[in-house]
């Protein structure tokens, strides 16, 4: 039998930690050990009960979700961060991924992404939703004359994520480049490429290019 | 002083008077004397003409004078009643805002904040009950659907309201949140500080600078026609410098003086509350340009 996957909630709203704890009980995986009302004594509480992944919220009385982050950092982190917020600008978000966050949500789609969420930053990945990652694909590429807005619609090969991906390697930004900007790590940016080289049948880059340019998410 | 030292000589005068009328019945009523007394009779009498002209000349400088005092004070009075006026509807105006702002900052933060969170919960609740139940009903899939649109309406109400952008990261990154939010394909808004983007003053003067800047883009947004707008902040002596800028069609800067709408002028007392100056150089069919100097208070 594997191990549950222990979770810690930070809201300051008790009719919401309800909510997630009902939610994330219907997963036979998870078990919520505990939560907390206020940013004061999460880092303690998180040591105590040994969760593996933290929902935590930004605001909150007396010490709010960054503040909670720079705690991590200073100390070390004892888990995973998975920011769920009401707030989705996106200064906020890139704030709270250099701040050393794993996934962020917004409240509008907790209840459809969170399971899903827990699930992919236990395994190490990043965990953004879709409004998010939107949001961050966008302002990381605005500037760019070269990529055809247009034709970002359905696929059905290739995931939303994967079609940032293979868009960013053919207008020619770097592993590490892509991986600062998405704010995933080098690892997730390798599989992700490695994957839609599986699907696209393809042995190398240039594959990726030639499909990129088919299917209009460039232009030449 | 002038009139106590008008009624001094108006007193000496008439002494003098008196003196004359009294040495009257003095004089000798020998009859060599009687000539002599005549030609000073007569010429007592022309004294006298001359003293009662000359008084004559001075109470009607008198008047004049008390005429003039009288309407400088007059005049004074008004100036000090109109002063008292524009200051009490300064207040008026900026008190208003006062109170806007920070109803504008609470109904936000409540929205943001408690009804999100409600809105979210209820969200969790109908997916557990979906996975607990194992159903996809129409119906809930529907409120799903409900419930996403009211947390976009109260998004984006909340952040009408007051952005929570400057609520947690300062003036500087608020606005260039703005000028990314406001620009689109009719219109570019370009942001350039010298000010580091971290840099934080106190809650309130943010607020203020904030709320005039989104009012000042709102006019070139709704009536310049622009397709250019820059925005540049600079801070020098303890002074923050915002020079805003457009392509537009402009306007007649000095019809404005006369007849500028309750915008502006809700602009105007804002500045001038902060002790900072404000000025506008546009003419009609030209580019226009629009500078805000304003000073920042320490606290």
């Amino acid at each position: 039998m594997t191990q549950k996957i222990k979770i810690h909630l930070a809201d300051d709203h008790q009719v919401l930690i309800d909510g997630l704890t009902n939610l994330l009980r219907t997963v036979t995986d998870f078990e919520v050990v505990g939560n907390s009302l206020d940013g004061t004594t999460i880092y303690d509480d998180v040591i105590n009960n040994e969760a593996a992944i933290l929902l935590l919220d930004i605001s909150m009385p007396k010490k709010d979700g960054i503040e909670v982050l720079k705690e991590f950092n200073q100390k070390g982190f004892p888990c995973k961060v998975i920011i769920l917020s009401s707030y989705d600008d996106l200064k906020i978000i890139k704030e709270v991924m250099k701040l050393g966050a794993k996934g962020y949500l917004t409240k509008k789609s907790a209840g459809e992404n969170i399971i899903q969420a827990i699930k992919t930053v236990n395994l190490g990945e990043e965990y953004f939703d879709d409004y998010v990652r939107e949001k961050i694909f966008s302002s990381f590429t605005q500037n760019n004359p070269k990529l055809n807005r247009s034709s970002f619609s359905e696929n059905q090969i290739l995931s939303a994520r994967e079609l940032e991906i293979i868009t960013l390697i053919s207008l020619e930004y770097s592993g590490k480049e892509i991986s600062e900007q998405l704010f995933i790590s080098l690892n997730t940016v390798e599989t992700h490429r490695k994957n839609i080289m599986k699907k696209l049948k393809t042995k190398n880059v240039i594959g990726l290019v030639k499909y990129a340019l088919k299917n209009n998410l460039i232009k030449p | 002083m002038l009139i106590i030292r008008i009624i001094t000589i108006l007193i000496f005068f008439s002494t003098l008077n008196c003196n004359v009328i009294y040495s009257q019945p003095k004089a000798p009523r020998a009859e060599i004397k009687q000539e002599a007394s005549e030609i000073q009779l007569k010429k007592d009498q022309t004294t006298d003409k001359k003293i009662v002209s000359l008084l004559i000349i001075l109470v009607i400088m008198l008047m004049v004078l008390f005429y003039f005092y009288y309407q400088n004070n007059e005049l004074k009075r008004k100036n000090k009643q109109k002063t008292i006026q524009q200051k009490i509807q300064f207040n008026i105006i900026n008190s208003s805002i006062d109170g806007q702002e920070n109803e504008r900052k609470k109904i936000a933060l409540f929205l943001h904040d408690n009804i999100n969170s409600l809105l979210s919960s209820v969200g969790l609740h109908l997916n557990t009950f979906s996975a607990l139940n194992n159903i996809e009903s129409d119906e809930i899939t529907k409120a799903k659907a409900i419930l996403a649109e009211a947390h976009d309406r109260l998004r984006d109400m909340s952040h009408e309201l007051i952005p929570t952008l400057l609520v947690r990261f300062g003036l500087i990154y608020a606005l260039e949140d703005l000028c990314e939010k406001n620009s689109n394909s009719n219109i570019h808004f370009q942001f350039s500080s010298s000010v580091p983007t971290d840099k934080r003053y106190s809650e309130r003067f943010e607020m203020k600078i904030y709320f005039i800047v989104s009012e000042l883009f709102s006019n070139i947004i709704n009536h310049s026609q622009a397709t250019e707008a820059q925005i540049s902040l600079h801070e020098k002596k303890n002074r923050l410098t915002i020079i805003l800028h457009d392509n537009g069609i402009g306007f007649n800067a000095h019809k404005l003086q006369e007849m500028e709408g309750f915008g502006l002028n809700r602009i105007r007392s804002r500045i001038k509350k902060l002790k900072g100056s404000f000025s506008i150089i546009s003419r009609a069919n030209e580019n226009t340009g629009c500078s805000v100097r304003l000073k920042v208070p320490i606290s």
